[in-house]
């Protein structure tokens, strides 16, 4: 038998550790791609005036390939908490992890079309990614109110 | 097909297979991962500032912001997923409750200001080193600690 006490003990290291890594990962976007769309378009498609190269394919590849793995699994495995809590209703379960499964795909999508020179997807990367940090944060924040408040039925 | 739907999982010789070996590999990962850091950052105090903030007398070029949160981000993700599992198998072995609530809260804890240390160290003051060097040390030996406990539990465990 689990003890409820230990088990909210450790989802609330599990949530401070993961909210580190919200962090580490918006300010890593910053210090790579820059805050506008326009620093994200040249980081992916180059810049021949100012000697920047455009990403490869492969390169690409290299970057989107283990965030499929990396994001999916952090979705899952946080996200399935909330199927224990009552903080919110069943439509926004619903809502709340098909949101977060489709802006991470569309954020590690994105960059293929910014190296075929679309300049709408470095717009679509930007949105997608703070729709998608926004929407963990409140899955985090749905979780820490379960943690101290509401408690959870496992 | 079928599967066999049971919650009586504990006795079951082939979970303790698939957990025995699972704690093998997340105790290699941690061992393992001690030598990558060492290998990364250095294996002492003074390496680990000469790597972070370079040394001009062995022309030792500072770690950028960019490699740093690069680090920051890939072992933060593998450190939370190697601690969370470790800590929900512990969750069910037969220990004290204190027992694994001070397992739990030190190996948790002590991750989680490692990386500030490493913050600290990086931005704050060379002081920080330490909490870095030794709370990382200190994380994974009782990472390694709890697996151990798994792997004496799992194996001493009459089927």
């Amino acid at each position: 038998m689990i003890s409820p006490k230990l088990f909210a003990l450790l989802l609330f290291f599990a949530l401070a550790l993961i909210s580190f890594q919200l962090v580490s990962g918006i300010w890593l976007f910053i210090e790579k791609f820059g805050l506008l769309p326009s620093q994200v378009y040249v980081y992916f498609a180059g810049d021949e005036k100012n000697f920047i190269m455009p990403k490869s394919f492969e390169g690409l590849l290299e970057t989107a390939v283990p965030h499929f793995l990396a994001i999916s699994t952090t979705i899952f495995v946080y996200a399935h908490f909330l199927l224990f809590t009552e903080v919110i209703s069943q439509n926004k379960k619903s809502l709340l992890i098909s949101a977060l499964f489709i802006t991470a795909m569309i954020d590690i999508f994105s960059p293929l079309g910014i190296i075929y020179e679309h300049e709408i997807f470095a717009w679509t990367k930007v949105l997608a990614f703070w729709s998608f940090e926004f929407l963990m944060g409140i899955l985090l924040f749905v979780l820490f109110q379960a943690v101290f408040y509401k408690g959870s039925k496992g | 097909m079928k599967f066999l739907v049971s919650k009586n999982i504990h006795t079951n010789a082939n979970f303790r297979l698939l957990l025995g070996f699972y704690a093998l590999m997340l105790l290699l990962y941690v061992i393992g991962d001690i030598f990558y850091l060492s290998h990364f950052f250095g294996s002492n105090t003074q390496e680990v500032l000469s790597t972070l903030k370079g040394n001009p007398d062995e022309f030792i070029e500072p770690l950028s912001l960019l490699s740093l949160l690069e680090h920051l981000h890939i072992s933060l993700f593998l450190a939370i997923f190697a601690l969370f599992s470790t800590m929900a198998v512990v969750l069910r072995m037969r220990l004290e409750h204190l027992h694994k609530g001070i397992i739990i809260t030190i190996s948790m804890a002590s991750a989680f200001l490692s990386f500030l240390s490493l913050l600290g160290t990086y931005f704050i003051a060379d002081l920080f080193v330490y909490g870095f060097v030794y709370l990382t040390l200190f994380w994974h030996l009782i990472a390694a600690y709890a697996l151990s406990i798994v792997l004496i539990q799992i194996g001493f465990k009459k089927s």
